[in-house]
């Protein structure tokens, strides 16, 4: 029953309109609510909060954008979403975040258009008439187009996090846009003996892929290969670029000197062993028997040029470093395999201040200090923790026993240096050319029907043959590498049985090889074969020409190639060139006048060389090459950064520092420094221990080698077997114990961490709780 | 202003002046270092951001925001003081922003409990201390928004366990609207509900935050968020004053 209203009492209808205001009231706030974040959810504005500002445009590609005059259009082609894989879907609003961005800062050239490519559609066509790809059936590519110049990113994906480890999209599209933007590329000078574009064979014969390096030096620069032979670089080139200039002969040395002393800028990537080299005389699948080209040797110089700037570099040591091991299995690091700490790496400059990862595989370091005129500046160096070690080492594949057996004695009988050695440095200043005495004689030319081995292996002299087989590991294993490597195959049928595995320390070479273990050498070029190295391969021409006096029974694992000096093979040295130095007193009959500057071509129209830099000079070096090759690290090497260094050398020494700082910005991983020390701390106290285990069973070894006769070693051997059984139980089980009680100092340390955080402020918490409620109740119960 | 100073005291005290809020900021400290150590493998990941430590937030604050809120009005309710304090010459909205300061300071405490990870992340490695700011900015925000919903609903309610359960329920949806899983399953059928998802998840503006990237429509999102219900407060209250 309800209650009869008063008449003249309004509440009701007040409250009506009372509810009708709220409710309407909170209508409108909601609409606000709603307009404000829908106006918001269109807008790609942020705040970039990380130091390396990863989320934000950089100046470089502000600068890219600054020279853009003329319209620019940047197509992105996408398939539906429902097309694309789920983990894709969520890129498309990222780089629409990006290309607005682009926009926003050039809104009168920089034109974004986005295509929703359906199947059998005009905009399937279009796309494709573009030059994209679909991959896997699903679209998502970025055409940039400026006039008539179209760059293409073909699978857009592959640029963003989590598929790598940061966002690349915009250095994929600032240098898509400078690409297309650029009148003209500069020229990247190549001399390297390894196939950096790659040699695919005619009628899908196989070969090897274009190195990635290439293919990101190529999207930027007009690349011109250079011969190792040559003796004259062009002037137009604007950066040389070195890659494992293994062979190098010394006029070309001669021709790199006068090229940087007239202002050239030089990058050289060096090596003392070689790993793509290494594999370079086997057999390529697709090839034709017999038709394999020879060998690269493995270790590079440039030693004339170096020992003018003031430097060594020890072409037949790697370095082992136990602070930048890479780890390789849960209790096994590898110190040849170079991961570098941020302790390793110069941050005062634009080419290494964000980047991060860098992996040196079986590395050289640089010694000696810059010549007067010169400026050194460290780039990376190895750690305190480094020891240089015999090149044999880079041959064992860590998987065999003999490998792992071959890297624990390493491990054991490491002694660190104690000094940082230097990894990749920069040069600058004035350069004194290091050929004062003029340009080098060249080398004598080959007897004909010889020196045909290297033939078709770009850039080497002509002249000179490796033989088919160049360093070799382990018949049948792999070489190491942080990634699975192939090694070297195994010797072919019919050839001699295959040496055993490498012996502990590298064995002194032959002086002369065996019979059964023929060597190609074909004057006037000799081997020197690697110590402890695996046989080389039947060749066609066993020629016994090395000389014994080249072959020393030095550890020299390096197969350097020496030119053996005898006459009777025609390979003596050669006489000096016809004045070739200007220090020589000018001819009779000129004293007193002055000579005009001739060339010592005796051309007087040729150029006079020069014996000091014109202007400043620039030179980079590394002290690895394999760091760029992609087949060692695969895909992997896309996530380090190797090559982002590499080319922003290259950049550095061309001038274009715009992309350079995009790129740089690549890999902004930080990780866990202390607990690689602490994993490291715990391994170096018991290495001492594993050491003396080792010796123990050397040391039955020795005994057994002791005994004269055949009979005696017998008995030796057999009692030793057992002995040594028993031994490697005992150390086995020894070993196993020590290195899990080094697990645990780790597992303790690091659970220290975790428990501290889990528990510390909880039980401050709690005890200042405690401490205050007992106040209180102190406090009201005293009331 | 000064009224909303006394509202903030008496609250605070309130707080901690019984064991509400240490055992909350005890269970908070613990289960984000529990989550983070235990079963997100921190130490194992090799990496010195505190992306993944951020990410369980939303998680922690889908309990957390509602158990420090709970009681902002409930209470109040159920004692019958609601009435008493709204006679006293204050405002609503002065006693609403109050109670809400109160309750960040408790979430503020509860994240300044985990400072112990911030350290050893500086210990172990080299960290981005920006991007570590942007995290906390991010996880702050979010926590307030779920302490603002919670005030909504107790004023609504007087029993604090029904305030409780449904903040969680809609906390809940809340973050699990952006979850790349929940994304992932709604993209193929109705991609304009999966951006909406987006766009309302507070787990995903911690994400984007977390990685050190403060879009203007999270900060928009989430202030207008914590802004709505606190007027949303507001109004309740007016309305069963009245």
């Amino acid at each position: 029953m309800s209650t009869p209203t008063p008449p003249g009492d309004t509440t009701p209808v007040r409250a009506k309109r009372g509810w009708l205001l709220t409710s309407a009231g909170v209508a409108l706030v909601a609409g606000i609510f709603l307009a404000v974040n829908w106006f918001f959810s269109l807008s790609s504005a942020n705040l970039d909060f990380t130091e390396a500002r990863v989320h934000t445009l950089s100046a470089g590609t502000e600068s890219i954008l600054k020279r853009v005059d003329t319209d620019v259009t940047i197509k992105l082609y996408v398939s539906p979403e429902d097309d694309l894989m789920p983990q894709f879907r969520p890129v498309i609003g990222q780089v629409e975040g990006w290309l607005q961005r682009y926009h926003e800062l050039k809104p009168d050239f920089v034109k974004v258009q986005k295509f929703v490519v359906e199947r059998t559609s005009e905009e399937e066509q279009e796309a494709g008439t573009t030059g994209l790809q679909p991959q896997q059936g699903m679209w998502f590519g970025i055409a940039i187009t400026c006039l008539e110049k179209t760059t293409l990113i073909p699978w857009v994906p592959a640029l963003f996090s989590p598929f790598v480890d940061e966002d690349r999209i915009e250095f994929g599209l600032s240098s898509g846009l400078s690409e297309v933007t650029s009148a003209k590329k500069k020229v990247l000078g190549l001399m390297s003996p390894l196939k950096l574009a790659g040699d695919a064979m005619p009628f899908g014969g196989g070969g090897q892929p274009t190195w990635a390096i290439y293919e990101m030096l190529k999207s930027q620069y007009e690349i011109k290969n250079i011969e190792l032979t040559t003796t004259k670089i062009d002037p137009t080139v604007d950066v040389l670029l070195l890659l494992h200039p293994a062979g190098i002969t010394d006029e070309a040395q001669w021709a790199v000197d006068q090229y940087l002393l007239g202002g050239g800028h030089v990058i050289a990537f060096l090596d003392p062993y070689n790993l793509v080299a290494s594999q370079s005389g086997q057999p390529q699948r697709g090839m034709p028997p017999g038709m394999s080209p020879g060998a690269i040797p493995t270790s590079s110089n440039l030693e004339k040029l170096l020992t003018a700037w003031g430097y060594n570099f020890e072409g037949d040591k790697i370095v082992a470093d136990m602070g930048y091991a890479t780890p390789m299995g849960p209790n096994n690091s590898n110190p040849l395999l170079l991961t570098l700490g941020t302790e390793g790496i110069d941050r005062s400059t634009d080419i290494t201040k964000q980047l991060n990862d860098f992996w040196f595989i079986f590395s050289g370091t640089f010694t000696g200090t810059p010549a007067s005129g010169l400026t050194e500046k460290i780039l990376l160096k190895t750690s305190v923790k480094n020891q240089m070690v015999e090149t044999s080492y880079a041959s064992a594949n860590p998987g065999s026993p003999s490998g792992q057996q071959q890297m624990a004695r390493l491990n054991r009988s490491f002694r660190p240096e104690g000094k940082e050695r230097i990894l990749a440095f920069e040069l600058t200043g004035k350069f004194k050319t290091a050929f004062p005495e003029g340009k080098p004689a060249p080398p004598p030319p080959a007897p004909p029907g010889q020196g045909g081995g290297m033939g078709g292996m770009g850039g080497l002299p002509p002249g000179m043959n490796f033989g088919p087989q160049g360093e070799a590991g382990e018949p049948g294993t792999a070489a190491t590498a942080p990634v699975e490597v192939k090694a070297p195959e195994a010797a072919p049928a019919g050839s001699p049985a295959p040496a055993p595995a490498p012996a502990p320390a590298p064995a002194p070479a032959p002086a002369v090889p065996s019979p059964a273990t023929p060597s190609v050498v074909t004057p006037p070029v000799t081997i020197e074969p690697k110590p402890a190295d695996a046989p080389a391969t039947p060749a066609a021409n066993p020629a016994p020409a090395l000389t014994p006096a080249t072959a020393t029974p030095e550890a020299n694992p390096a197969p350097a190639l020496t030119p053996a000096p005898d006459p009777a093979l025609g390979n003596a040295p050669p006489a000096p060139a016809a004045d070739p130095s200007p220090l020589l007193p000018p001819p009779a009959g000129a004293a007193g006048a002055t000579p005009p500057p001739v060339a010592p071509s005796g051309d007087p129209n040729a150029p006079v060389p020069l014996k000091e830099s014109t202007k400043d000079g620039m030179v980079f070096l590394v002290g690895d090459t394999d760091m760029l090759a992609d087949i060692l690290a695969q895909q992997q090497i896309l996530q380090n950064s190797n090559l982002p260094f590499a080319v922003n050398l290259v950049d550095q020494a061309a001038g274009d520092k715009d992309l350079m700082s995009i790129r740089s910005r690549g890999s902004a991983r930080r990780p866990f420094s202390t607990i690689k020390m602490i994993r490291d701390e715990a391994t170096s106290k018991i290495r001492d221990q594993l050491k003396s285990m080792d010796e123990e069973v050397e040391k039955i070894n020795a005994d057994i080698a002791s005994q004269k006769t055949n009979k005696d070693r017998n008995i030796a051997l057999m009692s030793g077997w057992k002995k040594m059984e028993e031994k490697s139980r005992e150390i086995a089980a020894r070993k196993y114990q020590l290195e899990k009680e080094a697990n645990k100092e780790v597992k303790s340390k690091l659970n220290f961490y975790q428990w501290m955080n889990i528990i510390l402020v909880p039980a401050i918490i709690a005890g200042i709780g405690l401490l205050v409620l007992i106040i209180r109740k102190l406090k009201t119960s005293a009331r | 202003m000064r009224h909303i100073s006394i509202i903030f005291k008496r609250e605070l005290a309130a707080y901690f002046n019984n064991p509400l809020a240490y055992v909350l900021i005890i269970i908070f400290s613990v289960l984000s270092m529990g989550l983070t150590f235990v079963i997100g493998k921190f130490l194992d990941l090799n990496d010195a951001s505190l992306t993944n430590f951020f990410l369980f937030h939303p998680w922690i604050y889908m309990i957390f925001g509602p158990a420090i809120g709970m009681r902002l009005w409930s209470e109040e309710h159920r004692m019958g003081t609601t009435e008493l304090l709204l006679t006293m010459p204050i405002s609503p909205w002065e006693a609403i922003v109050g109670k809400f300061l109160a309750a960040c300071v408790v979430l503020a405490a509860a994240l300044l409990s985990t400072i112990p990870i911030v350290v050893t992340v500086y210990i172990l490695g080299s960290p981005d201390g920006q991007m570590i700011f942007s995290g906390y900015l991010g996880s702050f925000l979010i926590g307030a928004a779920t302490i603002a919903i919670t005030c909504a609903i107790s004023a609504l309610t007087r029993s604090q366990i029904s305030c409780l359960l449904i903040s969680v329920f809609i906390c809940f949806l809340l973050v699990l609207a952006g979850f790349p899983s929940v994304a992932d399953f709604l993209r193929p059928t109705a991609p304009w509900l999966a951006d909406l998802g987006n766009a309302i998840s507070l787990w995903w503006h911690q994400s984007e935050m977390a990685r050190g990237l403060v879009r203007l429509q999270s900060l928009a999102y989430l202030t207008t968020l914590i802004a709505f219900c606190l007027y949303l407060t507001s109004v309740i209250i007016r309305s069963k004053r009245a």
